[in-house]
């Protein structure tokens, strides 16, 4: 009971350069410059750059991003004319990050495509509603709101702002998470102390954050383009299968170019 | 498609079932035929060793036996496949798809739609797998045991009495010695033998000493009460290509219930500990269940689902250990004085790999640094860590990465925990915590999520002495850690302190100190921040945190993150302080909470005259001298009475630091 596998990155002399990046800099356990997040960021997108393409194109990821999609349609009112039943979601009771976590993992049991992608894509949407919700909730509010409390909160997903900021997240999250699959092998192995391996998080954290925030809000063609999306296609109720699609690939395609174009200036 | 973008696919025969008519779509390098008997045609790859355990028992009814041969058989399979190697780039061969023929005894039962796909829930939770699909055969049959093999010597029942999973591990040890101590029921203990000879010989060794008389508690009567029966089960004439083993613990469990079920009781118990039990992933790679959670409650659930199916009757899977830690288990241990049995226990994963003299324990693997960090917590080092570790990551350099990235993600993901709030825990948790809700039992969500902050909170203080006691034991300012021992990892110093890394080692680091006050004392609390700024400049206190709580903001919010990790906490107490429901029911309770675990040090100040003796806290030192309020008039002037506080938090602070 309580055995963890500890897993490692393979041997390859490009895998062992991205390792060498995340200890490079450290002298008996003194940082003497601080981690190229954007280089070991950019370089670790670049060794599995198909495998980033096969985690877009996972089936879980679809169902997650498209259970988002739902959220935000449903919560535009309590009285919604959309079949919500197979969301087991109802606006018209109190509902927490924890309720639509749930509906969310049933959803995602039913995809087969490749387990790992599963999970990350799960915790990533899971991840963006938690935040979402913890960052939009009134102040003073815990998370186990009254019903009134939580369904003014959850309705402000449902306009074009909101919904563009929830998609940021679910992107980041995923993109956080799938590096660090990567990433959080290694790293306590070759960083030598606990605050540098900590700060080495932070730095990697606050980068994807960065490099989210860019793509989503400095840059208004994106911002403009998720706003106008959900309005133009989110209205009347779910887009179809195609517009998810082309949402999805936008998204990716944004983030990927951000990741690997120069590093963000902070 | 790559072999690493397709999930493998294992079928499997077992008990001579017909692989080709079940399974016609399945290719010759995915079939696996399973064989425990003697005299068939298919050479024996499998050990069961059944005659041997009914034969203990005398009987089992054909069901039990089935069940036994179905939870060995998917044990043999799960060793049998290889699930990837630890580099892959990915980890897509982790997750398998099973697909077993069973030939049984009961075919009645077992080939009903809902008992395979409660197996498939179970195993599929458990392991990690995609699936585990069962398709039943009839018509096996197995000879008696022996003359006694007949309904009628079938072991006696005993409803006085527990059946109770040991491994030999702490968890176990402890529960046993509680139910020893605090019950007069006898103990019937389960353990699975898988061939490794230093598991059995922990098992035995312990077991011996605890059936020895304790002087001290004469009335146990711990050798008549403690019964031990074992199963054994493993592959045979060749090693394990997989060696994690997750479905060990379905193996486990049904040898407990089988028992369980024959001498007429309704559950058995799991001891294990929450923090274990939860498992909260320490990397992203972690999912899966490549971080166990064999006694997550899910898990759990699922267990009670199938036995309360096979039982025919609602049956119970006990884990009373669920909200401790592993330093309470070791703390319940020294509470019955029983601390010479800890070194005797084993809680090691990797005992194969440790050899000859080096020790019990390899010193590296989770369940190893769980132990030590524990031990440490508990302030037990001195009594049981003595030369169990193959290696000591305290003295020693860590040359090997696994226990570096054990070690280093153990105390990180403690130290998380004492940083999250509420919110935090929920927000940062929220994927797990919808898996672990649903299944706690007589808990709304919003109750289950704060007990369980709690218990993850309380584990991460603890964790944070044990890191305090082992830095100052090893901290001498002549010479340098050994580099990549766990005091170098902590270089760059007052890991797990708020603020001020830079801070000379050497001295201790300034105390964090905490206010709890009602907002119609806010005049008194800054006189009292006024008395302590010397403290401040002297750096003997870092800095302090208040917590207003204005009229009318009695809401059950967020607990200050400043509450969970301040080492002193000043409860100002006045008769607002008590009327505060927030004050006195919230901030209040957690501080003793912490006070009572060691975790801090909580003294009421008593600003004005009232009721306060009767509180939670009476029992505590009190400041002003004996609690005579600061505005009372046995002072000259509030000055003095502040002067007097100042001079015992400077006491406190000082007892706190030589304590640690």
């Amino acid at each position: 009971m309580g055995h963890e596998r500890v897993g490692t990155l393979p041997k390859s002399k490009s895998w062992r350069n991205i390792v060498g990046l995340m200890s490079s800099g450290s002298v008996g356990g003194t940082r003497t410059n601080d981690f190229d997040s954007a280089a070991i960021a950019s370089a670790t997108l670049e060794q599995v750059r198909h495998r980033f393409q096969r985690l877009q194109q996972d089936e879980a990821t679809r169902v997650t991003f498209v259970f988002l999609v739902q959220v935000a349609v449903a919560a535009r009112s309590i009285e919604n004319d959309i079949d919500l039943r197979r969301l087991t979601l109802d606006f018209s009771s109190n509902i927490t990050p924890l309720k639509l976590a749930r509906a969310l993992q049933k959803q995602v049991a039913t995809t087969s495509d490749f387990p790992e992608y599963a999970a990350i894509a799960q915790s990533a949407g899971i991840d963006a509603l938690a935040q979402w919700y913890d960052t939009n909730k009134p102040q003073q509010v815990g998370l186990f709101a009254s019903f009134d409390n939580s369904y003014s909160t959850w309705h402000q997903v449902s306009t074009g702002t909101g919904f563009c900021e929830l998609s940021r997240l679910f992107f980041a999250n995923l993109l956080r998470r799938y590096l660090n699959y990567f990433l959080d092998r290694e790293a306590s192995r070759v960083i030598p102390s606990l605050i540098e391996r900590d700060r080495f998080r932070d730095h990697m954290e606050a980068h994807i954050e960065d490099v989210s925030q860019h793509a989503f809000e400095t840059s208004k063609i994106v911002q403009s383009y998720s706003a106008g999306w959900f309005n133009r296609y989110a209205v009347k109720g779910m887009p179809s299968q195609q517009e998810i699609d082309g949402f999805l690939s936008y998204g990716f395609g944004k983030m990927h170019n951000e990741l690997t174009r120069e590093p963000i200036k902070r | 498609m790559s072999n690493d973008f397709s999930i493998a696919r294992s079928f499997v025969a077992c008990n001579g079932a017909d692989l080709m008519a079940h399974f016609p779509q399945s290719m010759p390098n995915e079939r696996l035929i399973l064989e425990y008997r003697d005299g068939v045609a298919i050479p024996r790859n499998l050990n069961i060793h059944l005659p041997k355990f009914v034969g203990d028992l005398n009987y089992l009814p054909p069901r039990m036996l089935d069940l036994l041969e179905i939870v060995s058989y998917v044990y043999g399979a799960d060793r049998h496949t290889y699930r990837g190697s630890k580099n892959d780039v990915e980890y897509h061969q982790w997750s398998r798809e099973y697909h077993f023929a069973v030939r049984v005894r009961d075919y009645n039962f077992w080939q009903q739609p809902n008992v395979a796909e409660a197996l498939n829930n179970l195993l599929s939770f458990l392991s990690g797998n995609v699936c585990f699909r069962f398709v039943f055969e009839p018509g096996h049959t197995t000879p008696q045991a022996n003359l006694f093999d007949t309904k009628e010597f079938a072991l006696a029942r005993n409803t006085n009495a527990h059946v109770i999973l040991y491994s030999g591990g702490l968890d176990s040890l402890a529960g046993v010695l509680e139910e020893l101590d605090h019950t007069d029921r006898d103990l019937y203990l389960v353990s699975h033998r898988s061939g490794q000879p230093a598991t059995s010989k922990t098992q035995d060794c312990l077991l011996e000493a605890l059936r020895r008389p304790d002087h001290t508690r004469p009335n146990l009567r711990a050798a008549e009460r403690l019964k031990h029966y074992c199963f054994g089960c493993s592959l045979k004439g060749e090693r394990a290509r997989e060696e994690t083993q997750r479905t060990r613990f379905f193996l486990y469990t049904a040898i407990a219930f089988v028992l369980s079920d024959l001498i007429g009781l309704d559950a058995i118990t799991v001891y294990e500990n929450g923090i274990t039990s939860l498992n909260f992933p320490k990397r992203q790679d972690l999912v899966h269940s490549r971080a166990t959670r064999t006694t997550h409650p899910r898990t759990i659930a699922a267990l009670q689902n199938f036995f309360t199916m096979v039982a025919g009757r609602t049956f119970r899977v006990e884990t009373p250990f669920f909200w401790y830690t592993k330093t309470d288990i070791l703390q319940s241990i020294a509470n019955l004085n029983r601390h010479d049995l800890i070194s005797s226990s084993v809680s090691c994963s990797k005992t194969f790999k440790v050899g000859g003299n080096a020790g019990t324990h390899c010193g590296g693997c989770s369940q190893c640094v769980d132990r030590r960090f524990a031990t440490w917590a508990a302030g037990l080092q001195n009594n049981v860590e003595g030369g169990i570790y193959a290696t000591d990551f305290l003295t020693e350099r860590v040359t090997d990465g696994d226990m570096r990235t054990t070690i280093k993600d153990y105390v990180r993901q403690a130290k998380d925990f004492t940083t999250h709030s509420l919110d935090g825990f929920y927000t940062n948790r929220a994927n797990e915590l919808a898996e672990i809700c649903e299944y706690l039992d007589d808990m709304n969500e919003e109750e289950a999520i704060e007990r369980l902050w709690k218990l993850s909170q309380q584990h991460g203080e603890q964790v944070k002495i044990a890191v305090e006691r082992i830095r100052v034991a090893h901290d001498d300012p002549f010479t340098t850690p050994k580099i990549d021992s766990f005091p170098d990892m902590l270089r760059q110093r007052n890991y797990l302190k708020e603020e001020d890394m830079t801070e000379d080692i050497i001295n201790h680091p300034a105390v964090e100190v905490f206010f709890s006050y009602s907002h119609v004392d806010e005049s008194l609390r800054d006189e009292l921040a006024k008395s302590l700024k010397l403290l401040e400049r002297q750096k003997i206190i870092s800095r302090w945190h208040d917590r207003r709580i204005g009229a009318g903001q009695e809401w059950k919010g967020e607990i200050d993150v400043h509450l969970n990790s301040a080492a002193i906490i000043l409860l100002l107490v006045s008769a607002d302080f008590l009327n505060s429901d927030y004050c006195y029911d919230v901030e209040m309770k957690r501080a003793m909470e912490r006070h009572d675990s060691g975790a801090a040090r909580v003294i009421p100040v008593i600003l004005r005259e009232c009721d306060w003796q009767i509180g939670d806290f009476a029992k505590l030192q009190a400041l002003p001298t004996d609690g005579k309020a600061v505005t009372s008039r046995h002072w000259h002037t509030s000055d003095e009475a502040f002067t007097v506080v100042a001079k015992g938090i400077r006491t406190a602070v000082e007892e706190w630091c030589n304590r640690i």
